[in-house]
């Protein structure tokens, strides 16, 4: 099986707004994402994304928080111009979770209901002969939904550490290599295949924190595995520039100021939780919208690299010990 | 490409990798000589092995090994090409740090040698730079006989269930039933929720011998307090002999009476002793055997539901106090097996096939 153009993903941006979104399938066009996802990939990231694609495998990456990781799978639905189908897992989250749910209830009351009804519009809605009208897809079945009609999905499993512990072994049953689940409410046989065509295999994106250690080998065997590093100071700039869509904004001299400072600051080896990206941007907002002193004049960069103490660590630091010497030292 | 068959180079780079027990089948394989049909892009031999990488490795320990497997093989692979190379000589990041015997004197005359005489692998004794993992941790794992994953599967089996949950569950066949005999519907009958009440305390040997199994042990009590089929985990501990005193901390500096420790400890509550049983340096004590055979005694009068882990393998038990003391209460070693077979022991039902050591 080869990987046409289509499926290629590229650190360069700009392909995805592309698509012509009136030819699509009514279906699933609202799912593709409209809006850009600001998102510089990791040296490397966006092969290991192209490989998962062309081999089919389930990509699971794991890297501190805020390094961007959930946000890669809708960067790769928007420029692919596909659809997008997120599963946030819970500790309560079970398998089936992701594909499907049924509404046994609502059949029961439409059952009760039908025989007292007596206009036919209603009898019709009421009608509760058809399994199929209670059945609803989830982020999975969406996306084996779309695969029937010959397209590929983007699925996110977010967070996958946090569910039971059994929970990627249970997974594996679907996403092995026939790609196929039953729904036993409605007997139907859910196969990500064109009728007797190939399978159209989802692409499934999995973040993990290892919250409760090590993923199950079975697991670990069918994913590619990719470790996201925290960006560096040059990439911490482009970031920022992709954020505020201004090329320009790279060379700020606040900006340089600012990501030499945070570099600085999540290199402290006593800190018990580093700042991420999302950290560095709110703080980068402070600094552009207040001066030293909450002043109206935004910090200049030498304002900010001759500060004795970090400015707004309330933005940066979200553990009391990280923040207290910051806070103690500004107040 | 350098005329070099990266086909021939995946599959002996496959092989070595199963001798080094990565977990690799069959369609890891497939996969990895699909990228080689032309479909997929690479342009030169680094990309490919960024790749294999990625299909092959699940944590930074396999992909170090890869990394040394793959560089020999390639080496190897080049050296059988007709137009013989002369190996380079790898860089030294500091001539310092090389031992004198390795002057690159014999390299030069390999290169210059006939291609008729085989030459042999040279294995690199250049020091290892550290890998660059700015920011992140290193993530050093151990290899414990049982891995925290491995621990939290064997709590699963401690199962105790009692219906005393929210009343939120629909009972479809009451329900039916309902309907059927009323023959029309009015409400969903519900039931409640089944709850977990699994109960475990932890008798756990610190110090001396089992100092070693600290960590073993903290990661025991860790997994049984966060595993969602426990909802009580305590820990007690004490030092070689449980004698009179247990200790409410780790550190021992907290002395208990064991009636004060095990005062919750009901008939239904599973007891778990931590302790090597002087099985670690093969002492046989009659003296701290007798003194563990009263207080199992005394332990049995708050629970039946009592095991013993060892964390020394049962051919270490031979000849020392722990072949007496498994008489007295079932003793397993404390690996993935073992465990299971204890939370088994401790469940309160009777378990066919348990494996007694």
């Amino acid at each position: 099986m080869s990987t046409p153009k289509k499926y290629w993903f590229s650190a360069d941006r700009g392909s995805g707004a592309k698509i012509d979104r009136e030819s699509l399938p009514a279906a699933w066009r609202e799912d593709i994402p409209e809006t850009p996802e600001p998102y510089i990939p990791a040296p490397g990231l966006a092969r290991a994304v192209n490989l998962a694609i062309h081999l089919g495998r389930p990509l699971l990456l794991e890297g501190e928080a805020g390094c961007g990781k959930t946000r890669l799978a809708r960067a790769v639905a928007y420029e692919l111009g596909l659809p997008f189908y997120p599963w946030y897992i819970n500790s309560g989250s079970h398998a089936r979770d992701g594909l499907y749910s049924f509404d046994a209830l609502l059949r029961l009351h439409h059952v009760h209901m039908y025989e007292r009804l007596s206009k036919t519009s209603d009898r019709q809605l009421h009608d509760p002969s058809d399994p199929k009208k209670y059945r609803r897809w989830e982020a999975l079945g969406k996306a084996f939904d779309v695969a029937r009609q010959g397209e590929r999905a983007v699925v996110l499993i977010d967070e996958i550490d946090k569910a039971d512990t059994d929970f990627p072994n249970d997974l594996l049953t679907v996403l092995d290599d026939d790609f196929k689940f039953t729904v036993p409410e409605t007997n139907e046989v859910i196969s990500a295949r064109r009728e007797d065509g190939p399978v159209v295999k989802p692409i499934v994106i999995i973040t993990s924190n290892r919250e409760k250690g090590d993923l199950p080998e079975p697991f670990l065997r069918r994913c590619l595995y990719f470790y996201v590093e925290f960006p560096d100071e040059a990439a911490l700039r482009r970031i920022v520039a992709e954020h505020a869509g201004e090329a320009k904004k790279e060379d700020d001299p606040l900006v340089k100021a600012a990501a030499d400072r945070f570099i600085k600051a999540r290199e402290d080896m006593k800190l018990r939780r580093k700042p991420g990206t999302s950290e560095f941007l709110d703080w980068l907002k402070a600094l552009e919208t207040f001066g030293p002193e909450f002043s109206p004049q935004p910090f200049t960069a030498e304002e900010l690299l001759t500060a004795n103490t970090l400015p707004f660590p309330e933005a940066m630091f979200k553990v009391r010990d990280d923040w207290r010497p910051h806070a103690d030292a500004t107040t | 490409m350098s005329g070099l068959d990266e086909r021939e180079l995946l599959i002996r780079v496959f092989l070595r990798l199963r001798q080094r027990e990565f977990d690799l089948g069959v369609s890891d394989l497939r996969d990895a000589l699909r990228l080689l049909d032309g479909a997929w892009p690479f342009d030169h031999l680094a990309e490919l092995r960024q790749d294999m990488r990625r299909l092959w490795c699940r944590s930074w320990e396999q992909e170090h090994a890869f990394n040394e497997v793959w560089d020999e093989e390639e080496r190897v692979e080049k050296t059988t090409e007709p137009p013989p190379e002369v190996l380079p000589a790898p860089p030294l990041p500091d001539s310092n740090l090389r031992p004198q015997e390795a002057t690159p004197q014999p390299r030069q005359s390999l290169g210059e040698a006939p291609d008729t005489q085989p030459r042999e692998v040279v294995v690199s004794t250049l020091p290892v730079k550290m890998p660059d993992r700015q920011g992140g941790r290193a993530e050093l794992s151990v290899r414990w006989p049982l891995t925290p994953r491995a621990m939290a599967y064997g709590w699963q089996y401690l199962k105790r269930m009692r219906a005393d949950g929210s009343m939120t569950v629909v009972d479809m066949e009451a329900t039916i039933a309902r309907i059927a005999r009323n023959g029309y519907f009015t409400a969903p009958v519900y039931r409640r929720k089944l709850r977990h009440h699994g109960r475990v305390v932890l008798l756990i040997d610190r110090r001396g011998s089992m100092a070693p199994f600290h960590q073993l042990t903290d990661d025991l009590l860790m997994t049984a307090r966060q595993a969602p089929t426990i909802e009580q985990a305590q820990a007690f501990y004490f030092h070689d002999v449980m004698s009179g005193t247990l200790y409410a901390d780790p550190l021992l500096n907290e002395p208990l009476t064991p009636e004060e420790g095990l005062r919750d400890c009901g008939p239904g509550t599973s007891l778990l002793v931590v302790s090597d049983a002087g099985a670690a340096r093969g002492n046989l004590d009659s003296d701290r055997v007798l003194a563990t055979v009263e207080m199992i005694a005394a332990l049995r009068r708050h629970t039946p539901l009592l095991a013993w882990l060892n964390p020394m393998p049962p051919s270490r038990w031979i000849r020392t106090s722990a072949q007496l003391i498994r008489h007295l209460a079932p003793m397993f070693h404390l690996d993935q097996d073992g465990l299971t077979d204890a939370v088994k022991a401790v469940r309160g039902k009777h378990s066919s096939g348990l494996r007694r050591q």
